[in-house]
């Protein structure tokens, strides 16, 4: 078995799910159809609901897949064919001619600079041109330059051949053919994604014909500080800086007009919000307006990012679907016609339009899956099953991300790692470690040695040396005391480069390295090991970038940007001089997980702990397993829920790897990533078991109300209830003639402001089953905002088909029922449209009341020092790309704990954390950072400040000594405790303030 | 909640303060007292830790003089767990300091009460010992209360600076504060700020009372006066560092100074000698010895939002720098940034180890 997995495509859905199963042991190799991964995320200028930058999150990723040892990455490839074969499949991996050589290519751009060719700008929309090399975007991965063929003058006229001339890397070889490699491989995950509605299909909006009317995706560009406007917003007729925009939502979403779109593309208000705060925070003066059908902010603090929309950033929302664009002809300006809140048609003209667009799949992904013999639903996404998302009607098969219908970037990383844990079944042993170790040369010591510093400066081709006079840096360098070696390269990075630096390591006798050239961020592994290749310890290396931070920013100013290279090398010495060598710690890991939660998510994720041969505890408070799905009976997909939880609670309580603790209870939990030990208490019995991860799936509750009259008024229930009473046929269904739904309660307002997520689907779910079974019955429905997102909103349309009446409700007019001497209710609703109140007459009222946290959260959270959001749901540690992660090393989450959703999302969410605990227990040792925190055991008083700001909970106070002391495998070296402690009692080793007072001291003094 | 203690009355405040403490040791709610006491010789006080009632005469909280912060000297009680229960009587500043501490776990509250008074203001040494020596006659007891009669009718123009400027001169931060202004005659009433206050008052024979509307008034009236002081700013900030000697007298008094080993004493601030050389070549000259104004700035920066503007620096300091006025103005905007008042409450979160997304609006957005 080769234990390979195929990935294709290089969005975020592809490189987490590349991640997690290389940290998983398991071979990877991603085609990607671009020339560099990222995908859509890399085109986004910022993410919701942070507004944390797009890129700067996404390019860690990146690089880290790009440089995992078990990971290739094809890009600018195809897939020729894909053939199952027994226990797998073979697939023919056609890499395109770049025409430049990828080991070759030192992206220093300088084609680029010189290629007389200008073309449509792919990555920028076209709002801009590239040249005909080029690289996607500065940050790309992997940063290889790319030849259009078609438009380049040497292939179409045989002349021209710049590039090939200007590249002193030799890279560019204009008789470089496609590739082809046939690849056998355990399990294929498909992450292709989804494309954006192309909006010239509906020529109401003008789209393509007015100048000012962009998609949301060319807005974004537009917005980013990398974009084709530098970060200016400008709208495209005159350059200028729009006043007033207009965002229209739901074009190609919820529409059946212009073809199969029925659906809700699920993330499109976000965006527009998020996109109209980053507009109002370039520019004060700036009014952007969203016109909607419903706000759909169901995700976790979504209400409250819109609600600071309208408070903070002036942000307009108006319920109103456009129906066409008229262009002023003078200024370019656009006509919107709307209906007002109160029933009026209105006009207003906008400056600037930004089309919301919704995504569908495109074609040549759908051939891939009909190739690949993978069903596709009728809109072209891969439906499934509810308990099973990811797994496709082909064995071996699985797909994450948009590709399973519209989802917002934290839904397709989890759908990602989900899809990880999936694949990698069979593949796995807890007796096979997954950590990788390289063999390395003896370390030298170096205490007894003189010091001896060694600089080395690099061109960069042309890159750095065409503005930095490399040789008088060089010659700077030289001066310093204890410099014994001073040398220039054209390219360092090259491999005799590296062979030359380890060479004159040894001959020099170097016991520190100085590397004056790019960024650490993509060089210093590779500096570092030639280091190691020396016999030295790789800390012993300072690298300094003087490309990005002297002849890049300063290329106008060639003798200020020399003398910024020689202050940053003279930093650089005197920093070196303190450096010590490091060692990271190995520490031994439990392979085992603890699951609490006997919920559908904490069962999934103990299934697939133990599925993948690893042992999981299962701890439920309760009798049985199962949750909150012991009281739900069939959801809009499922007809026999049941049936399916019974199966698999057969699963969970057979599988031999899964130790069901029913009726117990966490006494304490104690340790940290790789070794914990919890205390169990059932009855009067307790025990301590070992795990080397934990992950907390204990759920949430429906909401207790008093609205609405509720605790007194037997005809007045809730949407669970409700469910309940159709599957009996209760007799109180005969009476009431005519149901009321009252949606939100208690729920998007002050203590309670999120969206529960599920009631809106409850609600349509109810009304198609009561209409099934009582069609003569009538239905009002009295909402905020409808949001059926995703998959779920034909169903909505369906439900409105049905008859049941919609009526929209404002919080500051929330409904009065009072109930008459009949029994009966009267239901008084404030009717925006009529501006008055109208009286609805109803017997049986149903409320969607939402989803509470558990009071208990607050004592688990203390236990395990993780935090929880201020509704109470635990607080993950990022938003959007570690959505099933805490902060804290080793602890997962999923399910309702971590905040409302569906339950093929907790299903998603439980396996993903499956998958992250997995990337640890599958480990024989895991290894702490080499930079980590250091205390000063004199200085120390105990005060508690690095714990305070400790965001990892890697330092407590040690009680007996009253001083802090670190927990070096948790330490992540971000340094927050050494810049807090103020009588300098911590130290960052490989940035200690002795070494940050001398690079200063070097300068200055 | 203010209460009235049966039986305190005394011929004079200190008497009345006297007798609640002899009342506190002997219903054994509390083991020990740290009060100000006078020396025998009655030229000056200084903090006694009484176990025994009989000790409690010649005890003059009220004298005007501070000679340390006893925040400090409770540090250094309360550093280790102890069995016993220690009421500390504290000025207003020096309760404040102590509930600084506390938070930055300097000192162990678990035994610890906090017991606050009003406070009339202190003298600088020097000018205490004048005067006491310049008062013969009156009886070191009759120098304090004559002191404390010019405050009440509000001629004291020769206290030190931060007492001038000080806004907190009551303890209601403290468990419990020991309050004589506004009252008509010696007598002192109980205002009691914390549970672990009440507990103080446990089992003494006493009575509730309503609001003290004159001493309410009284204290307005101070208020207004002293806060009108507050506007003034530091004009000469780099030519008074320029008289620093760098003797460290500051460091060591400030109460809020906690670390063990100051990053800024001489063998963590100073060069090797040609390092001296060098920045004397750079410019031509460097006035010896270096970085006084980044000791300081070093200072502020470590404790500004605790500094509860004692003025114990600038008592201390023999170049006469105005440190007090000078901490008191840093402080006090430092502080407003983020709404954190030093001393006023233990609920109060450390703003250096807290995060609010509203908070420091003023660095956000800043454009041309």
């Amino acid at each position: 078995m080769n234990k390979r997995i195929l990935v294709i495509g290089g969005g975020i859905g592809g490189v987490q799910a590349g991640l997690d199963l290389a940290q998983m042991g398991i071979k990877v190799t991603l085609v990607e159809a671009k020339p560099s991964i990222g995908g859509r995320m890399a085109q986004l200028d910022k993410t919701f609901p942070t507004n944390d930058c797009s890129t700067c999150i996404l390019s860690p990723k990146l690089y880290e897949l790009a440089s995992h040892p078990n990971v290739d990455i094809f890009s600018y490839s195809t897939l020729d064919k894909v053939d199952k074969k027994e226990n797998g499949f073979q697939a023919r991996i056609r890499k395109k001619a770049r025409f430049v050589n990828e080991e070759k290519c030192t992206a220093c751009g300088l084609c680029s600079e010189k290629c007389p060719v200008k073309i449509p700008d792919l990555f920028n929309k076209e709002i801009t041109t590239t040249k005909c090399i080029s690289i996607p975007y500065a940050q790309a991965v992997p940063a290889v330059y790319k030849i259009d063929k078609k438009h380049c003058l040497y292939f179409s006229k045989g002349k021209c051949g710049i590039c090939q001339k200007v590249c002193t890397a030799g890279a560019i070889d204009y008789e470089q053919k496609d590739t082809i490699e046939t690849i056998d491989f355990d399990a294929i995950i498909v992450a292709a994604g989804a494309e954006e509605y192309t909006p010239r299909i509906r020529p109401e909006y003008g789209f393509g014909i007015y100048d000012n009317v962009v998609t949301s995706i060319e807005y974004e560009r537009i917005l980013s500080a990398s974009g084709p406007t530098g970060g200016h917003i400008i709208r495209p007729s005159d350059k200028t800086a729009p006043g007033s925009i207009a965002f229209i939502q739901c074009v190609g979403s919820r529409d059946i007009s212009s073809g199969n779109y029925a659906y809700c593309s699920s993330y499109c208000c976000m965006q527009a919000t998020k996109d109209a705060i980053i507009t109002r925070e370039h520019d004060q003066n700036a009014c952007s307006t969203i016109f909607y059908i419903d706000i759909r902010a169901f995700g976790k603090d979504f209400d409250k990012f819109v609600d600071r929309a309208q408070s903070e950033y002036n942000v307009k929302y108006i319920k109103s679907r456009i129906s066409e664009i008229i262009e002023k002809p003078k200024t370019k300006n656009l006509a919107i016609k709307y209906i007002t809140p109160d029933g009026r048609i209105n006009t207003k003209e906008f400056e600037l339009v930004v089309l919301s667009v919704g995504i569908r799949i495109p074609d040549q992904i759908k051939e891939l899956m009909t190739e690949l013999g993978v069903k596709l639903s009728e809109y072209g996404f891969c439906p499934c099953d509810a308990f099973e998302p990811g797994i496709t009607n082909v064995d071996g098969i699985y797909v994450c991300g948009t590709l399973m219908g519209p989802m917002d970037i934290p839904e397709t990383v989890m759908s990602a790692s989900a899809a990880a844990s999936m694949a990698a079944r069979g593949l796995l042993s807890p007796e096979i470690s997954s950590e990788i170790i390289k063999e390395k040369p003896a370390e030298i010591a170096i205490e007894e040695k003189y010091l001896k510093i060694g600089v080395v400066v690099c061109h960069c081709g042309v890159n750095i040396g065409s503005v930095v006079d490399v040789p008088e840096v060089v010659k700077f360098a030289g001066s310093f005391r204890n410099v014994v070696f001073a040398d220039e390269l054209i390219y360092a990075c090259s491999r005799d480069s590296i062979k030359y630096i380890i060479d004159k390591i040894k001959e020099h006798d170097l016991t520190r390295f100085i590397m004056a050239s790019c960024s650490p961020r993509t060089h210093e592994t590779l500096f570092k090991s030639a280091l190691e290749e020396a016999g030295l310890n790789k800390y012993l290396m300072q690298m300094t970038n003087i490309r990005d931070q002297c002849s890049w920013v300063h290329q106008d100013n060639h003798e200020e940007a020399t003398e910024k290279a020689k202050d940053l090398v003279c930093m650089a010495v005197g920093r070196s001089r303190y450096l010590q060598p490091l060692h990271e710690l190995d520490s031994e890991v439990n392979k085992a997980c603890l699951v609490i939660g006997g919920g559908i998510a904490g069962m999934m994720s103990a299934l697939f702990i133990a599925d993948n041969g690893f042992r999981a505890f299962l701890v439920e408070k309760d009798t049985e397993l199962g949750g909150n799905l012991l009281k739900i009976n069939y959801t809009l997909e499922e007809k026999n829920i049941s049936w399916l939880l019974g199966k698999i609670r057969e699963r969970v309580q057979e599988h031999p790897l899964i130790d069901v603790c029913l009726n117990t209870e966490i006494r304490e939990i104690k340790g940290y990533v790789g070794n914990f030990t919890t205390n169990l208490t059932s009855g009067k019995e307790e025990r301590n078991i070992e795990h080397g991860a934990v992950i907390v799936a204990t759920g949430g509750r429906e909401h207790e109300t008093e609205s609405y009259g509720y605790r007194d008024e037997s005809y007045v229930v809730t949407q669970r209830e409700f469910e309940t009473m159709l599957l009996n046929k209760n007799p109180m269904l005969k009476y009431a003639h005519t149901v009321a739904m009252i949606q939100c309660v208690d729920s998007r307002e002050s203590d309670k402001n999120y969206c529960s997520r599920v009631c809106c689907g409850e609600m349509v779910k109810n009304i198609l089953q009561l209409k099934n079974d009582y069609p003569d019955k009538d239905v009002y429905v009295l909402y905020r905002d409808i949001r059926t997102y995703g998959m779920l909103e034909p169903y909505y349309t369906q439900a409105r088909k049905t008859g049941a009446l919609f009526f929209r409700y404002d919080i500051e007019n929330k409904p009065v029922i009072q109930k008459e001497e009949n029994g009966e209710f009267i239901i008084t609703v404030y009717d925006e449209i009529l501006r008055r109140y109208i009286k609805l007459r109803a017997q049986l009222i149903v409320l969607s009341v939402g989803i509470d946290p558990l009071e208990t959260n607050d004592q688990l959270a203390r236990m395990l020092k993780v935090p929880l959001n201020e509704d109470g749901f635990f607080h993950e540690a990022h938003v959007k790309l570690r959505p099933v992660d805490f902060a804290t090393a080793g602890i997962f989450v999923s399910g309702l704990a971590h905040g409302p959703k569906y339950i093929n999302e907790s299903v998603s969410q439980a396996i993903a954390a499956a998958s992250r605990a997995l990337t640890i227990i599958t480990k024989d040792k895991i290894r702490s950072e080499a930079h980590t925190a250091v205390i000063n055991e004199v200085r120390c008083t105990g005060c508690g400040f690095c714990v305070d700001v400790c965001a990892y909970n890697a330092i407590e106070i040690d009680k007996e000594k009253n001083i802090a002391a670190v927990n070096t495998l948790m330490c992540k070296g971000c340094g927050s405790c050494a810049a807090t402690c103020l009588s300098g009692a911590v130290d960052l080793s490989g940035f200690t303030n002795k070494q940050l007072i001398q690079e200063f001291q070097e300068l200055f003094l | 909640m203010v209460w009235k203690i049966q039986g305190v009355e005394g011929e004079n405040y200190l008497e009345s303060i006297k007798n609640f403490l002899n009342q506190l040791l002997k219903s054994k709610n509390v083991d020990a007292v740290l009060v100000p006491k006078r020396f025998p010789d009655g030229n000056n006080t200084a903090q006694v830790l009484i176990t025994d009632p009989g000790k409690l005469d010649d005890i003059d909280p009220l004298a005007p003089v501070q000679m340390v912060n006893s925040a400090q000297i409770v540090k250094e009680l309360t550093k280790d767990p102890v069995k016993e229960k220690i009421a500390s009587v504290l000025r207003p500043c020096e309760v404040r300091a102590t509930i600084e501490l506390i938070k930055l776990k300097q000192i162990l509250d678990a035994r610890l009460y906090i017991i606050g008074y009003d406070c009339p203001g202190v003298y600088n040494v020097k000018d205490y010992i004048e005067k006491l020596e310049k008062s013969n006659g009156i009886g070191k007891e009759g120098f304090t209360l004559s002191y404390v009669n010019s405050f009440l009718s509000g001629k004291q123009d020769t206290i030190r600076e931060s007492c001038q400027l000080c806004t907190h001169f009551t303890g209601n931060s403290a468990d419990i504060n020991i309050a004589w202004v506004g009252s008509n005659s010696s007598d002192v009433f109980i205002e009691v700020n914390s549970e672990k206050g009440q507990s103080l008052i446990e089992g003494l024979a006493g009575e509730k009372i309503g609001d003290l509307i004159e001493r309410n008034q009284k204290i307005n009236k101070i208020l207004d006066e002293r806060k009108k002081r507050q506007e003034n700013e530091i004009d000469d900030f780099l030519g008074f560092m320029q008289r620093c000697i760098r003797c460290y007298n500051c460091r060591e008094v400030c109460p809020l100074c906690y670390c063990k080993e100051c990053l800024l004493k001489p063998e963590k601030m100073g060069y090797s000698s040609d390092r001296y050389l060098r920045r004397a070549t750079k410019k031509g000259q460097i006035k010896m010895p270096v970085d006084t104004v980044l000791y300081h700035l070093t200072k502020i920066n470590h404790m500004a939002f605790s500094c509860v503007s004692c003025g114990l620096c600038e008592q201390a300091c023999p170049m006469d720098i105005p440190l007090g006025r000078i901490y008191n103005v840093f402080g006090r905007k430092a502080q407003a940034l983020f709404d954190y008042e030093p001393g006023r409450s233990l609920d109060d979160e450390l703003p250096v180890a807290t995060f609010k997304e509203d908070e420091l609006k003023e660095i956000e957005d800043v454009k041309e």
